[in-house]
């Protein structure tokens, strides 16, 4: 009898398993998909909406950025790289959009106005 | 680019985590407004519907900027970054993380666009490899005439408008040494900054407008009814 009963156990859990599956599937369906979260209103009146991929800085911005010479950014830049530049009241800076990519935003301050640089 | 301060408060940006149509939703962290990248204007927050104020900026090679800028300074890379984390991307036929909104085929899913548009709905792509044959057009946007230079071996594309005075002016590109010519007063022109720089009217600069490096999909989504600039 005991040996029937280890036999049927297997068989019993796979059939718990997918009776608990099937029950939450919902669930787990609606976690796996970005939340749809606020209706805003596009500029044309449309409405769009804003929907939640990542937590707030999941992607952290920088926002202390330090910059170098021409001559210490060549060993780090190729004349090739893809770059967002800017001049203010003589203050011109080079933000690498390889970098740029990796934060999306660095706040900045460019001849003394703050300025945020966005990708 | 946008100017972080507004109304004599200065705001400092972070990312929202958030989306609209695949752009980047960001968030100030003074208020916890948000704000889309693309329109530079709050969509949702205690300063909805403030608008930023764009700050001119240049889309270009570190070899093209250093050149014109000797005394630049470029932004500490610290040895890392030295591949984009999106190459894969770009050359994929995947679109963004959300679904695209609009059915709009006229042009390839991640075709790169030069995009401009006025606050009355007006739009206009224009494919790369369209400014690539034609690296000046001389168009229309609305009622505002304007002018769209592509200077390929910088890789940048700038959008002005060409009216002076009243004037309309109608420019032919010189891409030996990155000049323009006016047909109405044969002023020639620095193309990178839009100004005159030898003629009559020397001394005058084209007023930049802001324009959007994009992908179609994306750009299709928030202009629907955008044109698209094909060579004649």
């Amino acid at each position: 009898m005991r040996e029937k009963l280890i036999h049927w156990l297997p068989i019993v859990g796979i059939i718990g398993i997918c009776g608990l599956l099937i029950i939450f599937y919902e669930n787990i369906v609606e976690l796996l998909q970005p939340r749809q979260d606020v209706s805003v209103v596009s500029q044309d009146g449309r409405n769009v909406e804003m929907q939640t991929v990542l937590s707030r800085d999941a992607i952290q911005s920088i926002d202390n950025p330090r910059f170098v010479s021409v001559e210490q950014a060549n060993r780090d830049y190729r004349d090739s790289e893809l770059v967002m530049g800017v001049e203010i009241n003589g203050d011109a800076r080079a933000y690498s959009v390889p970098m740029l990519s990796r934060h999306e935003i660095v706040n900045d301050v460019v001849g003394e106005q703050p300025i945020a640089v966005t990708w | 680019m946008y100017a972080r301060e507004i109304d004599g408060r200065v705001y400092e940006f972070g990312v929202s985590g958030k989306l609209i149509m695949n752009v980047l939703v960001m968030y100030d962290r003074q208020t916890e407004t948000h704000w889309s990248q693309l329109l530079g204007e709050a969509v949702e927050g205690e300063l909805h519907g403030t608008r930023l104020e764009f700050v001119q900026s240049w889309f270009t090679t570190w070899g093209e900027w250093k050149e014109r800028y000797p005394h630049t300074v470029a932004l500490d890379k610290d040895g890392a970054y030295q591949t984009d984390n999106y190459t894969s991307y770009y050359n994929s036929s995947d679109t963004g993380i959300i679904n695209e909104t609009v059915d709009d085929d006229r042009l390839a899913s991640k075709e790169f666009v030069l995009g401009i548009a006025d606050d009355e709905g007006n739009a206009i792509a224009y494919p790369f490899p369209e400014l690539q044959q034609q690296s000046i057009v001389n168009d229309t946007l609305g009622d505002d005439p304007v002018l769209v230079v592509f200077i390929s071996d910088a890789t940048t594309g700038l959008a002005y408008r060409r009216e002076v005075n009243g004037q309309t002016l109608t420019f032919i590109y010189n891409p030996d040494d990155e000049t323009l010519v006016d047909n109405e007063t044969g002023t020639i022109w620095d193309a990178w900054r839009g100004l005159a720089i030898e003629g009559e009217l020397d001394g005058h600069v084209l007023r930049r407008i802001h324009s959007t490096r994009s992908f179609w999909f994306g750009w299709k989504d928030w202009y629907p009814d955008t044109q698209i600039f094909t060579v004649p």
